[in-house]
């Protein structure tokens, strides 16, 4: 009998040690589905957190057989905004203005403004790191020229879902390399990673659609300025993350005539050395391949032959792209968005510890990099050569 | 822990049935079971007195020889051809001239007169009344105290055809009949061994059912025979109308959840089962044949399964499996799902989810519970019903009760397309299916109070309460619980049938098939 009641309290408490942390049951229908979250700073230093919230009946096509007409110009989605100290009563008192709790698990982007950017970010995230309800995946954006208001509340003709539509454009960064895909994990991270700083892909309206070019560089938790995308794309090879993209190199033979090559693949590796006078020497050495994919000239050789040459001025690109964006973070922002101060670190550890607090804004500048590309070009596509015109 | 969640099913030996108060008198038992009166008017009116008021009962005096000597025929109408009784015994009786010395009537009448196989000698007179209740021809003669029992029984019954529950594409269409006789018949055909053992025994006060116990003497472990044997003889019960009636009181447990015991309707898979070590049990005047030990895995298994190509049979297998899973799991993951984990829809999905969801006056639950116990309605309206009348269940089943639930508004469609689903996957595995209905409701339940954890722990509780359950001494997880290497050739994926060495090691006492390899002959290109 004893055994039966000791068996019992233990089935009792493994239950118990089963259910603890936090859950409820609610409806997926009575749920707001938030699919993008915009952050502003107002004039008197608080928060306006612009929600968007998803109406699924006029997503969805095929709804329940219940949906209130929709169609014709309706938008498909609510936009709120309301104003508090923390992100978190601000989005909590939304619920003033509307009826279901709002699920933000399914945000897809968070946008910062670029005044509450420069103001500094770290008031801020620690609601979304630490709330057990937001999603890691999200994407961070920084929305320059723009509210971040304008930003979520604008609809957009190509998705009835803006959140993801500005999601997708931010996805496709692989394709093309001018922004960065930052996930709210990824920018915890960063911001508490010693020897890199962070840097966050920039939004920008361009007439009725977005445009995702360019990348906000943060000195701690501030943002400092801007890289403009082919300064990005320099930041993309140096970190190893630029696998695709469209490069356009000068002929060889005519400066006038634009090659286009597609990236097809690359990688980076960073060294770091010091040097006879004790200062640091950085090496980054980028393999890329690709292919010709667009040819203008009409006179030049046909580009199989020209290979060599050519993977010569896509490696002459590269490294000026890599050159504009070092020398910008190094000259004008003092910010070490490349995480050459990790390697320094992971080299002599020792080294670091005397220069970690001023390695961005005194060391990082006056150290050297140096850039070496080794670029190769594979196919040349369906043509040999351009055909001719009569 | 299980067990004391499941005390309420527990209890390792069925305990026989008390039956106090009730016991019959038997007196009038006690005195026809004593040895045969030799006066044949004393026997008429012991007959005559048993079966009163039974109109089928037929008795016939007939005369003998030249002594005149008195001979009753006792038997019941309709089991067997009148004319050969009239032409194999009465017409020689008449027609005795009585040339022949014989030293007594009974070999007199075995060795000259009656023309009949099937004969025995009787000595009590409860077996002769046993006798002529099962079909027997029984006779009595004027001052013996023995009798002759005749077999002469042909009674009607249904041809061989095949069973409705098991439809096989591949193999035999036999299926088990009514009869006992001819259910032996179709086991022995395909068994034609010495070693394959019939035992026979007969249950049931009122009904003195015939029943067979079958298994092949050395694959079938002695004790799971035994223990057979015992259980069937300790049952106590009135009546055994079908093969069901044992099934509760030979398995164990007193209330198991799972089944038990095997059931099957197709004399090739009943052959396959005892040739893997298992008994199995039949009864007169029932076309289903209990086997014992079960596993759990026989739910899975098909006979085609071993016919042919063994990646598709894996494949099959695997189906069966998932099957089941999803009819249990389905509505269950779907309420946890959208009603504590939002978070893992893809966000897409959600939206379509979600649009549906909106406006539906029903908390997930509760819509999800109305669609499958309305499944089990029509389910069980579908079983129940005269035939004529299938196709109306079917045009309300599926328009009024699944379009026209979610056109109103009451349901949403996916989870009639999850409730439909589940329903179908169920009759997939038709053992279970049973239970599987009622496992769907507990996990809805629970995936309603606590989400995935819910439905994590009910699994939990269900497992290890499986894993404590024996079939006649057999694990009824294995080979999964205890693990048995070499009989999962047959488990979640079947093995090309020459590869299984092995007998169910669980199972058997004479594990080793004694073969080397399956195939006889070598394949081509590989002999060198």
């Amino acid at each position: 009998m004893i055994k039966k009641v000791i068996l019992l309290l233990l089935c009792i408490s493994m239950i118990m040690t089963l259910t603890t942390g936090c859950w409820n049951n609610r409806d997926l229908s009575e749920l707001s589905i938030l699919t993008a979250m915009g952050i502003d700073q107002t004039e008197d230093g608080k928060i306006m957190v612009t929600a968007q919230i998803i109406k699924p009946v006029d997503v969805s096509s095929s709804g329940a057989g219940v949906s209130g007409g929709g169609g014709g110009g309706e938008k498909s989605f609510v936009v709120v905004s309301n104003t508090e100290s923390t992100i978190f009563a601000a989005l909590r008192t939304m619920l003033a203005k509307i009826n279901k709790k709002i699920f933000y698990s399914s945000s897809q982007v968070i946008v910062f403004s670029e005044d509450l950017a420069k103001s500094g970010i770290k008031n801020y995230v620690d609601f979304i790191l630490r709330d057990h309800e937001t999603q890691f995946k999200s994407l961070i954006v920084v929305a320059k020229g723009t509210t971040a208001k304008e930003i979520v509340e604008q609809e957009y003709g190509l998705s009835k879902i803006p959140g993801g539509y500005i999601r997708d454009t931010i996805k496709n960064s692989k394709s093309r390399g001018f922004t960065k895909e930052l996930r709210l994990l990824d920018m915890a991270r960063e911001l508490a990673t010693e020897g890199r700083e962070l840097s966050i892909g920039t939004i920008e309206k361009s007439e009725n659609l977005t445009s995702t070019e360019g990348l906000a560089v943060f000195q701690k938790d501030k943002m400092v300025g801007w890289l403009d995308k082919y300064e990005t794309r320099g930041y993309m090879f140096i970190t190893g993350r630029a696998k695709s993209g469209i490069i356009e190199i000068e002929s060889p033979d005519n400066p006038k005539e634009i090659i286009g090559i597609e990236l097809m693949k690359g990688s980076s590796k960073i060294e770091v050395n010091s040097s006879s006078n004790n200062s640091i020497e950085v090496n980054v050495k980028i393999k890329a391949e690709g292919n010709v994919g667009e040819q203008q000239s009409q006179s030049g050789q046909s580009p199989d032959k020209i290979c060599k040459s050519l993977s010569k001025c896509l490696e002459k690109q590269i490294t000026k792209e890599c050159y504009s964006a070092i020398s910008k973070c190094q000259n004008e922002y003092k910010s070490d968005i490349f995480g050459f101060g990790i390697h320094v670190f992971d080299k002599y550890p020792k080294y670091w510890q005397k220069v970690t607090s001023v390695w961005s804004e005194e060391i990082f500048p006056s150290i050297q990099v140096k850039v070496k590309v080794d670029a190769k070009i594979n196919r040349t596509g369906l043509l040999s050569k351009t055909i001719k015109i009569r | 822990m299980g067990d004391i969640m499941f005390s309420f099913f527990k209890s390792r030996e069925p305990k026989k049935p008390k039956r106090t108060g009730t016991e019959v008198p038997e007196d009038s038992q006690n005195n026809s079971s004593t040895q045969i009166p030799k006066s044949i008017d004393k026997v008429k009116g012991l007959l005559n007195q048993e079966f009163s008021l039974c109109s089928d009962f037929i008795l016939r005096e007939v005369l003998l020889g030249k002594k005149n000597t008195r001979i009753i025929i006792a038997s019941i109408e309709g089991f067997f051809d009148k004319a050969i009784l009239a032409e194999n015994i009465i017409e020689p009786i008449i027609n005795y001239s009585g040339e022949k010395s014989y030293s007594s009537i009974f070999t007199l009448l075995s060795e000259s007169i009656l023309s009949v196989s099937d004969l025995k000698e009787l000595y009590s007179f409860k077996s002769c009344l046993d006798g002529i209740l099962t079909g027997d021809v029984v006779l009595f003669i004027d001052g013996e105290d023995k009798a002759f029992k005749i077999g002469l029984k042909s009674p009607e019954k249904r041809a061989v055809g095949e069973p409705d529950t098991e439809i096989s594409i591949k193999g035999s269409r036999e299926g088990f009949t009514e009869s006992l006789k001819t259910n032996l018949i179709l086991l022995r055909r395909r068994i034609k061994n010495t070693k394959f053992k019939v035992e026979s025994l007969v249950l049931g006060k009122q009904t003195n059912t015939d029943i067979a116990i079958c298994y092949i003497q050395g694959i079938a472990a002695p004790e799971v025979v035994e223990e057979v044997r015992n259980r069937l003889n300790s049952i106590n019960i009135d009546a055994i109308l079908a093969t069901g009636y044992m099934e509760q009181f030979i398995q164990d447990g007193k209330m198991p959840f799972f089944p038990m015991v095997g059931n099957s309707e197709k004399p090739d898979k009943v052959a396959a089962k005892l040739l893997e070590g298992r008994v199995a049990i039949l009864a007169d005047g029932t076309p289903t044949v209990l086997t014992v030990p079960f596993l759990m895995i026989e739910s899975f298994q098909a006979q085609e399964d071993y016919f042919g190509e063994f990646y598709f049979a894996s494949f099959m297998r695997l189906l069966r499996l998932m099957s089941f899973f999803i009819s249990v799991y389905l509505p269950g993951l779907y309420v946890a799902v959208t009603s504590f984990h939002q978070t893992i829809i893809p966000f897409k999905l959600m939206l379509t989810m979600a649009a549906t969801r909106e406006g539906i006056p029903f908390s997930s639950f509760i819509e999800a519970l109305i669609m499958v116990i309305t499944f089990e309605i029509l389910r069980e309206a579908g079983l129940r019903m005269p035939r004529a009348i299938g196709q109306a269940v079917s045009i309300v089943g599926a328009i009024v009760l699944g379009d026209a639930a979610v056109s109103a508004g009451i349901a949403s469609a996916p989870l009639v397309i999850i409730a439909a689903l589940a329903g179908i996957c169920s009759f997939i595995v038709p053992p279970l299916m049973k239970v599987g209905a009622i496992l769907r409701i507990v996990i809805l339940i629970a995936a309603n109070v606590l989400g995935l954890l819910g439905i994590g722990f009910v699994t939990y509780m269900f497992t290890i309460y499986l894993c404590g359950k024996k079939s006649f001494f057999v694990p009824i997880l294995s080979p999964f619980a205890p693990f048995r290497g070499e009989s999962l050739k047959d488990s979640f994926v079947v093995a090309p049938i020459w590869s299984m060495f092995n007998r169910p090691r669980s199972l058997t006492q004479d594990q080793n098939r004694k073969r080397t390899t399956g195939k006889t002959f070598a394949p081509r290109g590989s002999k060198k």
